[in-house]
């Protein structure tokens, strides 16, 4: 992107702006930057960073989720889905806990600036004495 | 199946017994030193595609903790933590057993099974005989 222009005319032409987009246009009101124009590729292309990036977030989430979850477990009958994007009231993501035929066992929040997990010992030790009893379960079914 | 491959022969119960192994909710990888009691040396180390090379072609039985993706044979979309057996490196694919497939072994590129392992940061126990 390059250097951006300026304009106090806000009120200028909107012709006149948007002639020459192949650097953002700065608006603004009072001296203070009120808004930025871009060409509608720059904008294209921001948006998909920023679709990357919550989607790098997402893994992140996730592997916070999991740390949490699995600690050093192998052969742990828990999957995880997906981090779901929570954005209010605090920004957080939401990741789910599954048995391996689709049972949704448990939702793990992640504070999206702390990486926080909001999964205590106890729960956790609840959510292994779940997956425990309902394999066990399963395998005398079979 | 690591202790097999050494020719000691061993039951899934005292196995199970011995690593503390809950159904369901499986068994801390750091435990497999717990494998020792049967006269093997274990190490658990982080460790790259060339150290698993070199050792099996040392006749050193190689675990790696990996986690599930797509690219592993027999997984889907479930992405838990898991253990393996591998067998054999070659340029392109690594050959492994996994204990959850009731066949075996079964082949992933090593770019899938470098993924996979390096969510578990390359962790791996080395087994062989003292």
């Amino acid at each position: 992107m390059g250097k951006p222009k300026r304009t106090r005319e806000v009120g200028a032409s909107y012709s006149a702006l948007v002639t020459d987009l192949s650097h953002p246009i700065i608006l603004e009101r009072d001296g203070q930057p009120l808004a930025v124009l871009v060409s509608i590729e720059e904008y294209e292309r921001y948006q998909t960073l920023l679709e990357e990036q919550q989607r790098m977030l997402s893994l992140e989430a996730r592997r916070v989720a999991d740390h949490a979850v699995f600690g050093d477990l192998v052969g742990c009958a828990l999957s995880s889905g997906d981090a779901v994007w929570v954005p209010t009231p605090e920004p957080h993501w939401r990741v789910p806990y599954r048995s391996f035929d689709g049972r949704l066992l448990a939702v793990v929040e992640v504070d999206a600036h702390t990486h926080t997990v909001s999964l205590t010992d106890e729960e956790r030790a609840a959510l292994l004495e779940r997956i425990e009893r309902l394999t066990a379960l399963n395998d005398v079914a079979a | 199946m690591a202790l097999a491959q050494l020719g000691i022969v061993v039951t899934q119960t005292q196995l199970a017994q011995t690593l503390g192994t809950r159904i369901g909710v499986g068994t801390p990888f750091s435990r497999v030193e717990r494998l020792a009691q049967w006269d093997v040396r274990v190490r658990v180390t982080r460790a790259s595609i060339d150290d698993l090379a070199t050792l099996l072609a040392a006749d050193i039985a190689a675990i790696a903790a990996v986690t599930t993706t797509p690219g592993l044979p027999g997984w889907g979309n479930i992405r838990t933590q898991h253990a393996v057996l591998v067998v054999k490196v070659d340029a392109e694919q690594i050959t492994y057993h996994d204990p959850s497939l009731a066949y075996g072994p079964v082949s992933a590129l090593c770019d899938e099974f470098l993924l996979a392992w390096g969510e578990m940061d390359e962790q791996a126990a080395f087994v062989s005989r003292r």
